[in-house]
Protein backbone atom coordinates (compact mmCIF):
# COMPACT_ATOMS: atom_id res chain seq x y z
CA UNK A 1 0.00 0.00 0.00
CA UNK A 2 1.57 3.20 -1.05
CA UNK A 3 1.92 6.13 1.26
CA UNK A 4 -0.49 8.14 -0.05
CA UNK A 5 -3.38 5.65 -0.03
CA UNK A 6 -2.74 5.01 3.55
CA UNK A 7 -3.22 8.56 4.05
CA UNK A 8 -6.14 8.59 1.95
CA UNK A 9 -7.95 5.63 3.64
CA UNK A 10 -6.83 7.29 7.12
CA UNK A 11 -8.76 11.01 6.02
CA UNK A 12 -12.21 8.68 4.67
CA UNK A 13 -12.02 6.52 8.27
CA UNK A 14 -11.71 9.72 10.18
CA UNK A 15 -14.88 11.18 8.43
CA UNK A 16 -17.15 8.45 8.90
CA UNK A 17 -15.72 8.24 12.49
CA UNK A 18 -16.85 11.46 13.01
CA UNK A 19 -20.12 10.97 11.12
CA UNK A 20 -20.70 8.13 13.11
CA UNK A 21 -19.79 10.09 16.45
CA UNK A 22 -22.12 13.04 15.34
CA UNK A 23 -25.10 11.02 14.39
CA UNK A 24 -24.74 9.03 17.83
CA UNK A 25 -24.41 12.58 19.05
CA UNK A 26 -27.79 13.41 17.73
CA UNK A 27 -29.44 10.39 18.88
CA UNK A 28 -28.14 10.90 22.43
CA UNK A 29 -29.57 14.30 21.91
CA UNK A 30 -32.92 13.55 21.14
CA UNK A 31 -33.18 10.95 23.79
CA UNK A 32 -31.93 13.96 26.22
CA UNK A 33 -34.91 16.03 25.48
CA UNK A 34 -37.57 12.96 25.32
CA UNK A 35 -36.10 12.15 29.07
CA UNK A 36 -36.99 16.36 29.45
CA UNK A 37 -40.36 15.97 28.25
CA UNK A 38 -40.65 12.59 30.42
CA UNK A 39 -39.11 14.31 33.42
CA UNK A 40 -41.69 17.53 32.57
CA UNK A 41 -44.49 14.90 33.04
CA UNK A 42 -45.79 16.12 29.44
CA UNK A 43 -45.58 12.63 28.03
CA UNK A 44 -45.00 9.56 29.58
CA UNK A 45 -44.76 5.86 27.84
CA UNK A 46 -47.33 4.07 29.68
CA UNK A 47 -45.30 0.85 30.35
CA UNK A 48 -43.07 2.58 33.02
CA UNK A 49 -44.51 2.67 36.61
CA UNK A 50 -44.35 5.36 38.69
CA UNK A 51 -42.02 3.97 40.45
CA UNK A 52 -38.95 1.21 40.09
CA UNK A 53 -37.95 -0.98 42.98
CA UNK A 54 -39.14 1.41 45.22
CA UNK A 55 -37.64 4.56 43.28
CA UNK A 56 -38.93 7.76 41.82
CA UNK A 57 -38.97 7.59 37.75
CA UNK A 58 -37.89 10.98 37.87
CA UNK A 59 -34.64 10.05 39.79
CA UNK A 60 -34.04 7.45 37.52
CA UNK A 61 -34.50 9.97 34.60
CA UNK A 62 -31.88 12.08 36.42
CA UNK A 63 -29.35 8.83 36.17
CA UNK A 64 -30.10 8.19 32.73
CA UNK A 65 -30.01 12.03 31.42
CA UNK A 66 -26.45 12.03 33.18
CA UNK A 67 -25.46 9.07 31.45
CA UNK A 68 -26.40 10.25 27.95
CA UNK A 69 -25.37 14.09 29.02
CA UNK A 70 -21.79 12.18 29.52
CA UNK A 71 -22.21 10.40 26.21
CA UNK A 72 -22.88 13.41 24.43
CA UNK A 73 -19.67 15.18 25.99
CA UNK A 74 -17.65 12.07 25.16
CA UNK A 75 -18.72 11.87 21.32
CA UNK A 76 -18.59 15.70 20.93
CA UNK A 77 -14.57 15.43 22.26
CA UNK A 78 -14.13 11.88 20.26
CA UNK A 79 -15.33 14.02 17.32
CA UNK A 80 -12.51 16.86 18.45
CA UNK A 81 -9.67 14.57 18.28
CA UNK A 82 -10.94 12.68 15.00
CA UNK A 83 -10.78 16.53 13.81
CA UNK A 84 -7.06 16.85 14.63
CA UNK A 85 -5.60 13.55 14.05
CA UNK A 86 -7.65 14.64 10.53
CA UNK A 87 -5.69 17.70 10.07
CA UNK A 88 -2.69 15.71 10.25
CA UNK A 89 -2.70 13.28 8.13
CA UNK A 90 -4.00 15.94 5.71
CA UNK A 91 -0.28 18.04 6.55
CA UNK A 92 1.61 14.35 5.73
CA UNK A 93 -0.76 14.25 2.51
CA UNK A 94 0.30 17.49 1.63
CA UNK A 95 4.11 16.76 2.29
CA UNK A 96 4.64 18.70 5.59
CA UNK A 97 3.66 17.04 8.70
CA UNK A 98 6.72 18.50 10.68
CA UNK A 99 5.43 21.61 11.64
CA UNK A 100 4.71 23.33 14.76
CA UNK A 101 0.90 23.31 13.90
CA UNK A 102 1.04 19.79 14.37
CA UNK A 103 2.78 19.85 17.44
CA UNK A 104 0.15 22.03 19.17
CA UNK A 105 -2.67 19.59 17.72
CA UNK A 106 -1.41 16.37 19.34
CA UNK A 107 -0.91 18.59 22.38
CA UNK A 108 -5.01 19.32 21.82
CA UNK A 109 -5.23 15.80 21.19
CA UNK A 110 -4.02 14.68 25.07
CA UNK A 111 -5.94 17.39 26.20
CA UNK A 112 -9.29 16.24 25.04
CA UNK A 113 -8.13 12.78 25.79
CA UNK A 114 -7.61 13.87 29.36
CA UNK A 115 -11.01 15.38 28.78
CA UNK A 116 -12.75 11.83 28.31
CA UNK A 117 -11.12 10.34 30.71
CA UNK A 118 -12.34 13.72 33.76
CA UNK A 119 -15.82 13.46 31.68
CA UNK A 120 -15.96 9.59 32.29
CA UNK A 121 -14.75 10.10 36.16
CA UNK A 122 -17.12 12.62 37.27
CA UNK A 123 -19.62 10.79 35.53
CA UNK A 124 -19.04 7.53 37.29
CA UNK A 125 -18.52 9.17 40.29
CA UNK A 126 -21.93 11.27 40.13
CA UNK A 127 -24.10 8.19 39.20
CA UNK A 128 -22.32 6.31 41.79
CA UNK A 129 -23.56 8.49 44.27
CA UNK A 130 -27.08 8.99 42.43
CA UNK A 131 -27.76 5.20 41.58
CA UNK A 132 -29.89 3.40 44.53
CA UNK A 133 -28.59 0.52 45.49
CA UNK A 134 -31.33 -1.75 44.41
CA UNK A 135 -30.99 -0.49 40.89
CA UNK A 136 -27.26 -0.76 40.37
CA UNK A 137 -27.26 -4.69 38.80
CA UNK A 138 -30.58 -3.44 36.64
CA UNK A 139 -28.38 -0.44 35.26
CA UNK A 140 -25.52 -2.30 34.70
CA UNK A 141 -23.66 -0.32 37.29
CA UNK A 142 -20.08 -1.45 38.03
CA UNK A 143 -18.39 1.09 40.80
CA UNK A 144 -17.03 3.90 39.27
CA UNK A 145 -19.92 4.05 35.54
CA UNK A 146 -17.63 2.13 33.69
CA UNK A 147 -14.54 4.72 34.60
CA UNK A 148 -11.52 2.71 33.81
CA UNK A 149 -8.13 3.48 35.69
CA UNK A 150 -6.77 1.81 32.92
CA UNK A 151 -3.29 2.12 32.61
CA UNK A 152 -2.83 1.65 29.00
CA UNK A 153 -4.99 4.80 28.58
CA UNK A 154 -2.79 7.39 30.58
CA UNK A 155 0.30 5.52 29.28
CA UNK A 156 -1.16 6.34 25.82
CA UNK A 157 -1.97 10.48 26.81
CA UNK A 158 1.77 10.75 28.41
CA UNK A 159 3.02 9.14 25.17
CA UNK A 160 1.12 11.64 23.07
CA UNK A 161 2.50 14.83 25.15
CA UNK A 162 5.78 13.42 24.67
CA UNK A 163 5.40 13.31 20.64
CA UNK A 164 3.95 16.50 20.60
CA UNK A 165 7.35 18.27 22.09
CA UNK A 166 8.92 15.37 19.83
CA UNK A 167 7.02 17.33 17.45
CA UNK A 168 7.51 20.56 18.48
CA UNK A 169 11.50 20.59 18.97
CA UNK A 170 11.58 18.86 15.27
CA UNK A 171 9.65 21.65 13.48
CA UNK A 172 12.03 24.22 15.68
CA UNK A 173 14.88 22.03 14.65
CA UNK A 174 13.96 22.07 11.02
CA UNK A 175 12.96 25.64 10.74
CA UNK A 176 16.76 26.72 11.92
CA UNK A 177 17.95 24.44 9.29
CA UNK A 178 15.96 26.12 6.33
CA UNK A 179 17.62 29.24 7.51
CA UNK A 180 21.02 27.44 7.17
CA UNK A 181 23.10 27.88 3.68
CA UNK B 1 25.03 43.37 17.34
CA UNK B 2 24.66 41.27 13.96
CA UNK B 3 26.79 39.03 11.70
CA UNK B 4 27.16 40.41 7.85
CA UNK B 5 27.55 38.87 4.78
CA UNK B 6 30.28 41.32 2.63
CA UNK B 7 29.43 39.03 -0.85
CA UNK B 8 28.49 42.20 -2.60
CA UNK B 9 32.12 43.92 -2.11
CA UNK B 10 34.20 40.99 -2.82
CA UNK B 11 31.81 39.96 -5.90
CA UNK B 12 32.44 43.83 -7.08
CA UNK B 13 36.37 43.03 -6.09
CA UNK B 14 36.71 39.97 -8.11
CA UNK B 15 34.56 41.54 -11.24
CA UNK B 16 32.57 38.04 -10.49
CA UNK B 17 28.62 37.68 -10.07
CA UNK B 18 26.52 35.87 -8.01
CA UNK B 19 25.51 32.95 -10.65
CA UNK B 20 29.53 32.28 -11.63
CA UNK B 21 30.21 32.44 -7.87
CA UNK B 22 26.74 29.67 -7.36
CA UNK B 23 28.05 27.94 -10.15
CA UNK B 24 31.85 27.49 -8.74
CA UNK B 25 30.78 26.29 -5.09
CA UNK B 26 27.92 24.27 -6.06
CA UNK B 27 25.43 25.91 -3.87
CA UNK B 28 21.72 27.37 -5.47
CA UNK B 29 21.40 30.62 -6.80
CA UNK B 30 18.30 30.79 -4.04
CA UNK B 31 21.19 30.18 -1.57
CA UNK B 32 23.38 32.16 -2.21
CA UNK B 33 20.91 35.15 -2.62
CA UNK B 34 19.32 34.69 0.93
CA UNK B 35 22.99 34.67 1.95
CA UNK B 36 24.09 37.73 0.58
CA UNK B 37 20.99 39.55 1.46
CA UNK B 38 21.85 38.52 5.24
CA UNK B 39 18.49 36.52 5.41
CA UNK B 40 20.09 33.19 6.41
CA UNK B 41 20.03 32.22 9.80
CA UNK B 42 23.67 30.39 9.90
CA UNK B 43 26.12 29.22 7.41
CA UNK B 44 27.88 25.84 7.17
CA UNK B 45 31.54 26.01 7.31
CA UNK B 46 31.59 23.52 3.91
CA UNK B 47 29.84 26.48 2.49
CA UNK B 48 32.46 29.21 3.71
CA UNK B 49 35.41 27.10 2.74
CA UNK B 50 33.55 26.60 -0.70
CA UNK B 51 33.22 30.43 -1.11
CA UNK B 52 36.54 31.57 0.84
CA UNK B 53 37.95 28.53 -2.36
CA UNK B 54 36.40 30.55 -4.96
CA UNK B 55 37.13 33.91 -4.06
CA UNK B 56 40.87 33.32 -2.89
CA UNK B 57 39.76 35.16 0.72
CA UNK B 58 39.69 34.33 4.24
CA UNK B 59 36.47 33.63 6.61
CA UNK B 60 37.02 37.02 8.02
CA UNK B 61 36.95 38.98 4.63
CA UNK B 62 33.37 37.13 4.07
CA UNK B 63 31.85 37.94 7.44
CA UNK B 64 32.15 40.86 9.64
CA UNK B 65 30.96 41.52 12.76
CA UNK B 66 28.85 44.66 13.63
CA UNK B 67 28.10 46.22 17.42
CA UNK B 68 24.88 47.56 18.29
CA UNK B 69 25.15 51.43 17.82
Amino acid sequence: MTKTRLFTITHWLLNIAMLVCAFGGAVLCLTLGALAIMAAGVWMPPEIPAHLKGVPVNHVLLIVALAVLAGISILALAILIFRAVRQIVDSAVSGDPFVVENADRLARIGWLLVGVYGVQFVAGVTMGVLIPPQLKDDLKFDGFGGFDFSPLGILAILLIFVLAQIFRHGSEMRAELEGTV
Amino acid sequence: MRITVKLDDLLYARRMTLTELAEKVDITLANLSILKTGKAKAMRFSTLAAICAALDCQPGDVLAFEKDS
